[in-house]
């Protein structure tokens, strides 16, 4: 027997597969972490200026347009920042959710392929992603919890029940997120889907989905979407 | 005599139409430290990446550690330690965070992994970029990380492709000094290569492959003695000159190899058989008595060099 032998437990001992079986997502994403944390100030610096800069200036100054022109109770029957606040939130949620999830993914298989190295663990591969979209929630509800507290002390939250924007909001970037890895998983080798999907489509969903006005003022169409949804919350 | 830890039967991989693993069979046992030899493309990574449970088989039966990586993917990669051709490394992460996360997809404790660290440090002579970025690292410190954290979990088999391809000299032997020690200590080594001289250095048991193929078989010295002659003499006499010079000395020896450059002439006595041809009347431009290699083994196999 040489040395190394006793000296060593060996992974025989070492390993125990029955705990990743339970906890290899955590684990993947305490990996995640880490990496965020390598950038922590940047991470807090954009979950505060970010929303600060919406609402001082489409709130607050377009905001004093419209309610200039349509009275305090000018949209939907509240004022425009409180119109506005709940649907911020939720596009903050699924923009959040997108980033941290479409980024490592895109890392994982193609920049330094950490996937693989992942892949090579106990790790399997539902684990991975599950790890990396946990980490990417965590995130969100970080963002989403910065921004709502910016829209109380701004006034933009009217009603007892405003705090469920937060859910409601946490449920969309959940959505979001989880769509978004598995298109990320499937068309890695597809960089400028990515650029598409960020222009085309989140973009005019963002715009037009009724976040900066309401929809229903604009057509008949009976809309229900997560921004809909965020607002009812609110007001 | 226990079990061996992977036992390969007609092991196969297809892509489409094209074979890269074709019906090799090979059993590698615990504490010993196997090779897989071969020119580019011979299917080493094919063949290692079935082995670490990453890539299914087409055909064929494969066990590692008694399980079939089909059915218990997890539970082998839980035992295995790999270092892939390429490295995978966390280029944003610090060296002893690299090593961190990889203890825990493992499932080991902090606390362990902590300790584990300081050791592997040692062992990758690492201990001075411990706060490195990995992107900072040069080729040779990212090698030696990639094996260090191949050791996190202190696996059954460590899993090596190329180790040392892509090195200058001085890190190559710095990394074989390493591996040497793992060997030396016991570790269950597999290995590919293209290099003959890490085959001869690091293995004890090898593998011959080319085009999805297992040539031959053997230990490093039992190759040479099966398929080559103790010494060999390497002659230069110009491009234009070799081939007719190679006819004539046919017959002076056992065997005979034209390079573009150079013929080899194979004999168990390499000094004689060099005097008795500068006597016979030629005048090679250079001339050398060197040991036979498994690079000759290769050449005598195939017909082509290790290394194109
Ligand atoms: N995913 C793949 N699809 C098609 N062919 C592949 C794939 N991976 C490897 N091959 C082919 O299989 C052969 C063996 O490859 P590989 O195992 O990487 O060889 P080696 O590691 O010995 O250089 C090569 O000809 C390679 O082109
Ligand atoms: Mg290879």
């Amino acid at each position: 027997m040489s040395i190394y032998e006793r000296t060593r437990k060996g992974s025989l001992t070492l390993v125990d597969t029955k705990r990743i079986h339970r906890f290899g997502a955590l684990f993947v994403s305490e990996s995640r972490f880490k990496h965020m944390a390598k950038w922590l100030n940047g991470i807090i610096t954009q979950a505060i200026a970010n929303p600060l800069l919406y609402l001082l200036s489409v709130g607050v100054g377009i905001g004093s347009l419209v309610d200039a022109n349509q009275g305090s109770r000018g949209v939907d029957g509240v004022p425009y920042l409180t119109f506005l606040g709940p649907a911020l939130l939720a596009s903050t949620a699924i923009q959040g959710a997108i980033d941290e999830v479409v980024m490592p993914t895109l890392q994982g298989f193609k920049w330094n392929k950490n996937f693989f190295a992942m892949n090579a663990t106990p790790l399997t591969g539902k684990q991975i992603a599950n790890g990396v979209y946990i980490a990417a929630l965590v995130r969100v509800a970080f963002t989403v919890a910065i921004y709502w507290i910016l829209l109380f002390f701004f006034g933009a939250l009217k009603a007892g029940t405003a705090w469920l924007a937060i859910a409601v909001a946490m449920f969309a970037g959940a959505a979001f997120g989880a769509m978004m890895l598995a298109i990320a998983g499937k068309v890695v080798k597809e960089d400028f889907f990515f650029s598409i999907l960020g222009r085309f489509i989140i973009m005019p969903l963002f715009l037009f989905s009724g976040t900066f006005y309401p929809t229903l003022n604009n057509a008949d169409i009976p809309s229900t979407n997560w921004m809909d949804l965020t607002a009812l919350a609110c007001h | 005599m226990s079990s061996p830890l992977i036992v390969a039967r007609q092991l196969t991989k297809t892509y489409g139409e094209f074979t890269a693993v074709d019906h090799i069979d090979f059993d590698v046992a615990k504490g010993e430290s196997f090779g897989l030899l071969g020119p580019n493309g011979a299917g080493k990574s094919t063949t290692m990446r079935m082995i670490g449970a990453t890539l299914q088989r087409t055909s064929g039966e494969l066990t590692i550690l008694g399980k079939d990586p089909e059915k218990l993917g997890p539970q082998i990669r839980a035992h295995l330690g790999v270092v892939p051709q390429q490295d995978n490394l966390d280029g944003e992460l610090t060296v002893t965070e690299n090593l961190y996360i990889y203890g825990r997809y493992f499932g080991l404790s902090k606390k362990f992994i902590k300790n584990k660290i300081e050791e592997l440090l040692e062992f990758a002579q690492l201990e001075e970029k411990r706060n490195v970025k990995v992107d900072a690292l040069s080729g040779g410190m990212k090698r030696r990380l990639t094996i260090a954290r191949g050791l996190v979990s202190e696996p059954e088999i460590l899993m090596l492709d190329e180790p040392t391809t892509g090195l200058d000299p001085q890190a190559r032997h710095i990394l074989w000094d390493r591996l040497f020690r793992l060997k030396e200590l016991g570790v269950t080594l597999l290995l590919t290569t293209h290099f003959m001289d890490e085959a001869e250095q690091l293995c004890g048991r090898l593998i011959v492959m080319d085009k999805g193929k297992i040539m031959a078989e053997g230990s490093p010295a039992e190759l040479i003695r099966k398929y080559s002659t103790k010494e060999v003499v390497e002659l230069r006499f110009g491009s234009e000159k070799n081939a007719e010079m190679a006819e004539k000395l046919h017959d002076t020896c056992d065997h005979i190899e034209q390079l573009p450059d150079r013929i080899l002439l194979y004999s168990d006595d390499g000094e004689t058989l060099l005097s008795n041809i500068m006597s016979g009347g030629a005048h090679p431009i250079t001339s050398l008595v060197r040991r036979t290699s498994l690079e000759d083994v290769f050449l005598k196999l195939t017909g082509r060099s290790l290394v194109e």
